[in-house]
């Protein structure tokens, strides 16, 4: 059990119905947000951005704990499969953040007037996006493996200080950037037009994450085993066939 | 539910917010196909440097 090689097998089994869900959820979501949900008032059709940036925020912040909980379990009970993990959600937790911060600033050129503002969701926001490439940085840093995971898995522990940071930036401080939408303790603050593809895309981006970790981690897994006989058997079964 | 835009153009248009709506909307997709797509190439290769090898 949770052998690279028994991770690999198994996610072989998953993987075309996870790809399936998450590409119909999007497309769902996608068309819903762009076309058939209301305009904002206030905002326009500028709006309509938020069915990008809210779930991909909101799996930037979750991956970055995903990230750091499995560089943990990797440092503390050596368990490779957790170590392919956090090697595996940096560069997606990474790319989440980038889409987070672009979406946003694209957001705020029609609604706020600037692209960009030294407002504090958005400066936590950009040092988790400069936290994520520190992370995929050491991993590449030492020659040797053990030590690059040691101080990629050190850094990310650290830096989830400034997850609840991020989460609770919009009440401490003054802010341009609006509260939250939805809450886990209350009813989102949205018309149930507006919300309902929202909620489609949350989950599709919640699937996104899953499949795109999964895919990552088999590539890895494939590289980190090599040598053994099982990835040798694997490759030369895939000789006559087409290797996906 | 009903399609909020009068014709093809109007959706394109967005009453003046389409080009950036449709920015945000596209460079995001692009990047989330690049995330899942290139672990796939990656494995490819690595399979066959394994393949090569074993000739």
């Amino acid at each position: 059990m949770a052998s690279p090689r028994w991770f690999y097998q198994i996610s072989g089994r998953w993987l075309p119905w996870l790809s399936l869900l998450t590409f119909v959820s999007i497309i769902i979501g996608v068309i819903w947000g762009l076309g058939f949900a209301p305009q904002d008032a206030k905002q326009g059709n500028s709006f309509r951005i938020i069915y990008i940036h809210v779930p991909a925020s909101f799996l930037a912040l979750v991956g970055y704990y995903i990230m750091a909980i499995s560089g943990a379990i990797a440092i503390i009970w050596k368990i490779k499969l957790a170590d392919v993990v956090m090697k595996s959600a940096a560069p997606i937790g990474a790319s989440l953040t980038f889409i987070a911060l672009l979406t946003g600033a694209v957001w705020g050129k029609p609604t706020w007037g600037t692209y960009w503002i030294w407002d504090a969701r958005i400066t936590s926001m950009l040092i988790l996006f400069f936290l994520y490439l520190g992370v995929i940085v050491l991993q590449k840093a030492y020659s040797a493996q053990g030590l690059s995971n040691k101080a990629a898995a050190l850094l990310a522990l650290v830096g989830t200080i400034n997850i609840p940071i991020i989460y609770k930036s919009v009440d401490w401080w003054y802010t341009l950037h609006q509260p939250a939408t939805i809450k886990f303790t209350e009813a989102p603050s949205m018309h149930p037009d507006m919300f309902q593809p929202l909620l489609i895309m949350i989950i599709g981006f919640y699937l996104f994450y899953v499949t795109a970790l999964i895919v990552s981690m088999r590539a890895e897994i494939i590289f980190r085993e090599r040598n053994t006989s099982w990835v040798k058997e694997l490759a030369l079964n895939l000789k006559d066939k087409r290797p996906i | 539910m009903m399609f909020q835009f009068e014709n093809f153009s109007d959706f394109i248009y967005m009453a003046g917010h389409g080009q950036y709506v449709w920015t945000a909307y596209s460079v995001s997709l692009i990047i989330m196909a690049f995330i899942f797509v290139m672990p796939l190439f990656r494995k490819k290769n690595i399979i066959q440097k394994i393949i090569k090898k074993n000739h």
